[in-house]
């Protein structure tokens, strides 16, 4: 009863709806994107054997005792040649990964949207439709990652600290202040600029920071819950308190963080490429929509990559944010029937 | 209140202590060390030991880290490794070019959010109301560096009407004020969209809050009119929170430097952060982030403190 009414309200917001349906659609191709945008093959038929060069490395002499046997190169045209004389070969839409050099784009890099690249290449005459697909899952996988491991840690401070109270919860919230009133972006920077960080040490360093921003709400939930009757009764019974804690109260804190959560994967992947933006995120050539913009700013000659990097990650942050604010209407308890 | 005093103050003494030695932690734990950022890859051994030895790199960890707090209470904050400058002079001078940018937005910024936001509280459930919530979406969900690219983008590429960056053309000889604002121009108003973004929506909410409380329909009853009402009333009781909420975000302010400073190749502080930072030039590096940590750390005591005295109910934890 109480989700039909707030599923009717999420859904009675028609920019939520719009939001999450198109949310839902990027996630999905940006998640397909090694079969939607990559210099192999999907399929490859080779005198009568089919192979999946997506999945597997096929070596060169494969096709043609003139060749190396090293990993093919499909973008070369004598190889093309020798596979399509005997067989055949299905592309994915975009015959380009994130990093693949566009050898004969036409004009220097970076060089503006034509017939085969369609936004054109960047800096270093890479293909942007591409390293803009792969950008998005990174950005995407990056920032649920964060986003949950950050809530996980955060939901289980919040808890132990609301529910002993007493000194535990002043030591807490004492070690909360003092560190959250450190200058983040500064020591993120100073530890990138230490440890070149590839996706799991950047998702570490992150993660030292973001798992606070849960702690509070949890917090306050718990502080509350744990004067009220069943609990006691639950404590009296002589029920485990990490039982009472996760099974009893836990739900009725979801409530809160599940309004908070849109918000902090948004934040997750504003940070990523604000880091990636100065340099010191992912490492160079990882497919970055930061990135993107960095190099947006370094060629101003070239408005696509600006106007691709608008679009794409603004694109995306709005979409985010518009899903969290249905979601924290549709949980306000002051609207609906 | 006596009490919140001490106990904030007793926190943020002990933050500080923190955050000195995690910078100094994190300096000191480059790999290779800073004789290495000085001399490059190839020096010799001898030269790494010769300036191990001048950096007093050569004795015991403890002791370096006496000697650093020694060093931070005289003020001596070093030499940059990149420009073989003392820290203290390049601080001085950054410093003044990010306030000046600064200042000007938040007055700016806080300008523009008082009128956006009485506009959308009085019209909120109208057209207008609606465009500037919006608005104020779209832009709360960008973030700055984007802001300033765009701007870039559309007011320096395509229009020509404002330079691309930096604070000053180096190729006019006596640069008189004029010159100085152009340049100025599209920081201030990257960072002033972007908190207009956030300050607005609350102050447009406070506004409206404001407007269905009984005082102003006693007062429109007894035939004030409208713009007295709001002028008069509305407005004084929305700056209130508004003040607060200024106060709490002061310290944020610095956070923020660095990405908009370097969209704009904007020679101040945070700039200078992150050249550094590129250049593993340790002196600054922490001299900067101590800066801005004691600055946060002490505006944020200052904020409590205010808040404290403002409403009591904030005294207490």
């Amino acid at each position: 009863m109480l989700w039909r009414r707030r599923l009717g309200n999420f859904t009675a917001n028609r920019r939520g709806i719009v939001a999450l349906v198109l949310f839902v659609l990027v996630a999905l191709i940006s998640l397909a994107a090694p079969l939607i945008a990559n210099d192999r093959p999907l399929l490859l038929a080779y005198r009568g054997q089919i192979y999946a060069p997506v999945i597997e490395d096929i070596p060169e002499s494969r096709f043609g005792a003139d060749f190396l046997p090293t990993e093919a190169d499909y973008a070369n045209p004598q190889v093309r040649g020798a596979i399509l004389a005997h067989g055949w070969m299905i592309w994915p839409p975009i015959p380009y990964s994130y990093d693949s050099i566009v050898w004969n784009a036409g004009a220097s890099a970076p060089a503006p949207p034509s017939g085969r690249d369609w936004l054109g290449t960047d800096e270093v005459s890479r293909d942007v439709l591409a390293r803009v697909i792969y950008g998005l899952r990174l950005a995407l996988l990056f920032g649920f990652t964060l986003s949950i491991a950050a809530s996980v840690i955060g939901i289980l401070a919040g808890a132990v600290q609301g529910f002993y109270g007493g000194l535990v919860d002043l030591l807490f919230q004492r070690f909360i202040e003092i560190w959250s009133g450190m200058p983040q972006l500064f020591l993120l920077i100073i530890l990138a600029s230490i440890i070149a960080p590839n996706f799991w040490i950047l998702l570490i360093f992150l993660l030292l920071f973001s798992w606070m921003s849960l702690t509070g709400v949890v917090r306050a939930e718990f502080l509350r819950a744990r004067k009220l009757d069943y609990v006691r009764a639950a404590q009296a019974l002589g029920v485990r308190d990490s039982r009472i804690m996760f099974r009893h109260i836990l739900p009725n804190a979801m409530i809160a963080t599940l309004t908070f959560l849109p918000f902090i994967l948004s934040g997750s992947v504003t940070l990523l490429a604000s880091l990636d933006f100065l340099g010191f995120g992912m490492p160079p050539g990882a497919p970055s929509l930061g990135e993107l913009v960095g190099e947006a700013r370094n060629n101003l000659q070239a408005p696509w990559l600006g106007a691709t990097a608008f679009i794409v990650l603004g694109g995306l942050l709005l979409l985010l944010v518009f899903i969290g604010e249905a979601v924290r209407d549709a949980f306000d308890p002051r609207r609906g029937r | 209140m006596v009490r919140l005093i001490i106990t904030r103050l007793s926190t943020s003494i002990v933050s500080l202590i923190i955050l000195i030695t995690l910078v100094f932690f994190m300096v000191h734990a480059t790999p290779g060390g800073p004789a290495y950022s000085i001399l490059g890859v190839k020096a010799t051994a001898k030269a790494i030991a010769a300036m191990n030895l001048k950096l007093g790199l050569a004795v015991p960890l403890p002791r370096q880290y006496a000697v650093w707090w020694w060093h931070l209470l005289q003020g001596r904050l070093g030499y940059s490794y990149q420009v073989n400058q003392p820290v203290a002079l390049l601080i001085r001078v950054y410093m003044l070019n990010t306030l000046a940018l600064y200042l000007s937005a938040i007055v700016l910024g806080t300008i523009l959010s008082i009128i956006v936001g009485l506009i959308q509280g009085v019209y909120y459930d109208r057209l207008a109301g609606r465009i500037i919530g919006g608005l104020q979406l779209i832009f709360y969900a960008l973030p700055s560096f984007f802001v300033g690219t765009i701007l870039i983008l559309i007011f320096a590429v395509q229009f020509r009407w404002f330079p691309t960056g930096g604070i000053s053309d180096l190729r006019i000889e006596n640069p008189g004020i004029f010159v100085y604002i152009s340049h100025l121009t599209l920081p201030v108003l990257t960072v002033a969209i972007v908190s207009i973004a956030g300050l607005s929506r609350y102050f447009g909410q406070t506004v409206r809050e404001e407007l269905t409380k009984e005082y102003v329909r006693t007062a429109a009853a007894k035939g004030v009119a409208f713009p007295r009402i709001l002028f008069g009333h509305v407005l004084r009781n929305a700056l209130r929170p508004l003040v607060t909420i200024l106060g709490l975000s002061f310290p944020y302010i610095f956070a923020g430097s660095i990405v908009v400073e370097s969209v704009f190749s904007y020679p101040g502080l945070g700039w200078l952060l992150w050249q550094s930072a590129l250049g593993q030039d340790y002196p600054v590096i922490s001299a900067i982030v101590l800066l801005i940590g004691v600055l946060t750390i002490l505006g944020n005591l200052l904020a409590d403190i205010v808040n404290g005295l403002l409403d009591p109910r904030e005294r207490f934890d």
